[in-house]
Formats: structure tokens, sequence, C-alpha cells
């Protein structure tokens, strides 16, 4: 009894023991939480979601079930009745104007696929539908899965140089594909995470493309000179270099991907075209300075182009 | 206190939470839909049977459970207003009549708005935005009152485990 009696005071002593320095040191642990970065905070918040989603789930399932029959079970009398139905009416309306606007976006999205098909002209790839991710999208489990910070891919004057896309691994994409939209090039794949992807654009300065200048001289199209394009300094044109001072260039010029078998993206994809063709005396080359012929800012659906995976191999016929 | 027991009540709260989700169980006023706080009704019974530290533990750990399983506000913010409310309570709790339900309701609802309402206003703020007082009390009422209401009833089905929380009869106000 008397080592009964001793052992529970000690066990007691040692609960003390630890609620003291629970009790000092929780505080302090709650404040580091508070201080943590939000994307840590919200990729925590994801880890920790499959503990309670699966029941969760099945609990939200009932919830809506009960709502509905509570709502059903509610007013019998002629007047709330046709309220009722009023309501359910306006509901199928708002259901049907919201199946509009997706089918109007569907239509438009078939439209770009077969306009871009068309100027690729035969060239066997595949076209993977993306979406832009809207850059002010924080906070909540969102945060958790798009971005490592607000602050990256934004040029100090403003210039929004690095997109995200709605595709990743998962699609099939890869790095150093080119994003597309109807209008012409947007950027290139940079970094591929399983569901999103990042997308350096046009005016990135990072990115360097191999370009060719198609002029239009009364009536007549002509391929023109090649040079490299790369984002600007401020991160909202392109510059091109490399084109002789010789070279007819002037303002209004295609500048499109190069068909030259060094250039890495398909050739002949719109990059944009030339809004300032500067010539200084002693220069041997044109200095330009395009302007993207796809905004990524107006952009919300594009379109990953990837070379057309080969055919799975036939396999043998079985033998019997 | 029974910890195990507190946290298998505590996972079938959180589940339950979804039933009050909006769509569900949710009443909407005023386009806020009006949820309970139940882990926070939980933390309230715990406040008001148990002593003041082992309450102030028991409130960390609801408000940190409560923190990851929403999507929104900064972590840790429940665990320490939780914590601290809690605190607060248990020492307050003096000799109420804890049985009662209206003392259970009253208890609920001050505490319920006030973790409530200082929560939108600490995210506000956090956030960088001039904190929403009218809307922020509004909200935090409509979901003290929810609470508040179905307070009594989790008391209730919480006493009916007293004995295997922990709580002897004369805590429990049935001598």
């Amino acid at each position: 009894m008397v080592f009964l009696a001793r052992r529970s005071r000690r066990t007691a002593a040692h609960r003390g023991t630890w609620q003291r320095v629970l009790f000092a040191a929780l505080p302090f642990v709650a404040l580091g939480l508070l201080v943590m970065p939000q994307s840590a905070a919200d990729r925590l918040r994801l880890w920790v979601s499959p503990v309670f989603s699966p029941l969760q789930n099945r609990t939200e399932a009932a919830a809506l079930d009960i709502a509905n029959r509570m709502r059903q079970a509610g007013p019998t009398s002629p007047e709330a009745e046709v309220a009722a139905l009023r309501q359910d009416m306006q509901a199928l309306e708002n259901a049907l104007a919201e199946a509009t606007g997706r089918l109007n976006q569907q239509e438009n999205v078939i439209r770009d696929l077969a306009r871009i098909r068309q100027d690729l002209d035969g060239l066997p790839c595949r076209l993977t539908p993306a979406r832009l991710l809207a850059p002010e999208v924080a906070g909540g489990q969102a945060a958790a899965r798009l971005s490592e910070g607000s602050g990256k891919g934004v040029r100090r004057g403003g210039a929004v140089i690095v997109r995200r896309i709605d595709r990743g691994a998962r699609d099939a994409i890869e790095r150093g594909e080119p994003v597309l939209v109807a209008a012409g090039l947007v950027g290139i794949v940079d970094e591929v995470g399983p569901t999103t992807s990042t997308v350096r654009l046009t005016t990135d300065p990072r990115t360097s493309l191999m370009v060719q200048i198609v002029t239009r001289r009364d009536g007549q199209w002509r391929a023109g000179p090649e040079g490299i394009a790369r984002g600007s300094d401020d991160g909202t044109a392109i510059t091109v270099q490399g084109i002789s001072r010789t070279a007819d260039v002037t303002i209004g010029d295609f500048v499109v991907t190069s068909a030259s078998p060094e250039s890495s993206l398909p050739p002949y994809l719109i990059v944009g075209r030339v809004a300032q063709c500067d010539l200084p005396p002693a220069a041997l080359f044109h200095s330009l300075v395009v302007e993207p012929r796809a905004s990524a800012a107006d952009a919300r659906e594009v379109y990953v182009l990837a070379p057309e995976l080969p055919p799975p191999p036939a396999r043998p016929p079985a033998r019997r | 206190m029974r910890w195990f027991l507190v946290a298998i009540i505590a996972y079938v709260l959180v589940l339950l939470k979804n039933v009050f989700a909006p769509g569900g169980l949710a009443v909407m006023v005023d386009g806020h839909p009006a949820q309970p706080d139940l882990l926070l009704a939980l933390g309230l019974f715990l406040a008001i049977y148990f002593p003041p530290r082992e309450v102030f533990v028991a409130g960390w750990f609801l408000g940190l459970v409560s923190d990851l399983v929403s999507v929104a506000g900064r972590l840790g913010l429940k665990a320490l207003l939780f914590c601290l409310v809690l605190y607060l309570v248990s020492h307050l709790r003096g000799n109420l009549p804890r049985q009662r339900a209206l003392v259970q309701f009253a208890a609920a609802l001050l505490t319920v708005f006030v973790v409530h309402m200082a929560w939108h206003l600490a995210t506000a703020v956090v956030g960088g935005a001039w904190p929403p007082v009218l809307g922020s009390a509004e909200a935090a009422l409509l979901d003290a009152l929810y609470t508040a209401f179905l307070a009594p009833y989790l008391v209730w089905i919480l006493l009916l485990m007293r004995s295997p929380l922990g709580i002897s009869a004369a805590m429990a106000g049935r001598e």
C-alpha cells in the first residue's frame, strides 16, 4: 500500500512537472507559429488534411442530405410553395447562365486550339490546355500548392516576368516547353511541380530565344535576318540583338521563333512586333525593342506545346 | 483529465464541424454563415470542470487543431487565444452553478464571442487591413449564439462520460 501511495505521488509530481513545462513553453511555440511564413503554415495544413478529410467528406455529405431534407420539409402553404418554386427557378436560371459561360469558354478553347494547330502546320506535337493562375492568389491552402513567395517573379518596376499554370508533371509537362495563346508565344516552362509549373515569360531577362525577323515590303512577305531575343531589364518588353546594321528592319516587322536546328523551340511561333528600331552611328548591329504579341496579363487560358509522344511499342503476340 | 479521451472527442468534433459548414447546417444570417465552434465549446467544458493548468494545455492543443483545420488565418493564433481565454475562464469560474444550462449558455456566448472577435481583429491587423469592427462583431456574435445554443447539449453528452473523463460526481454537481 505504501509503495502504491508513493508511486501515485511520484506520478502526480511527474505530471505536474510536465504541465509546468508545457505551461511555460506553449505560448512561445504559438508565437513561433504566428511568425512562421504563411506558405509554410499552409503547407502544414495541407499535410495535416488527410488526417481529417476522409471522414470529413462523409460527414459533409450527410450534412447536405439533412439540410436538404430540412429545407424540403419546411413550408407547405401554397404561397410558400410558389416562393420556393420561384427560388428554384432562379437557381436554375443562375446555373444555366453559368453553364452558358462555361460553354463559351470551351468554344474559345477549341477555336484557339484549332488556330494554333493550323499555324503549326502538321508538326507532330500535342497541346495541353492550361490556366494561368492569378498572381494575387495567396493565403489558405491554395498558396501551399502554388507559390514559394509572392515577391518572386516581379521586377522592381512591378512587371510580372514569371507566372504559374495549373499543369505539372502529372500532365506530362516538361521544362523548356513553349507556352502559347492563339496570338503567339507567352513564355517557356521553367520549373515543373507535381500539379503546377512556373512559366518564364518572354519578357523575362533570363529568357533567350533564337528568332527571325519577318518583313512585309510592298505587299511581299520575306523572311529576314536571325538574332537573339531576350527580355528587357525592366521586364516589360523584348530586345533583339545580333541583327546586322545592313539588314532591312523597321517598326512593325514581325518576330518569330527561328527555324534553325539549333533553336530549342518549334519554328515560326509569333513572338511579337518590332516597336522600336535604333541604329546608332558607330554600331554594327540594330538595337530592336519588340512588343510581345501575346500578353500574359490579358491571357487566362494558355496551351503548352510538347513534342508528340512516340506510340508505345507494339507487344509481340503471345505464344500459345 | 484523461487526455486520450479528450483527443478522441476533439477529433469527433472536428469531423462534426463539416456538418455545420455552409450548405449544411450553417445558419445564413445577413450573408454570414453562422457556425458553432464545437472545439471551443469542448474547451469551455474542460475549463469549468478541470484545473486551470490542465485547461491551458488542453486549450492550446484544441486551438492548434482548430487552426490546422481552418483554411485561413495565421497558424497559432487560435492556439494562443484558446489557451489564454480558457485559462482565464478556469480561474474565474469560482462557485458558478455550472450544471445550469443558462450558465453554460452564457459562458459559451461570452467565451466564443471574445475569442472569435479577437481572432477576426488580429487576422485583419496581421493581414495589414483596417479591422472591420462591426462586421467582425456581427460574425462573432452569430457564431457565439449558435455555439451557446448547442453548448448545454454538448455539456450534457460530455457529462454522460464523466467517469471516463475523470470528473467526480461532486465536481459534476450531482452529489
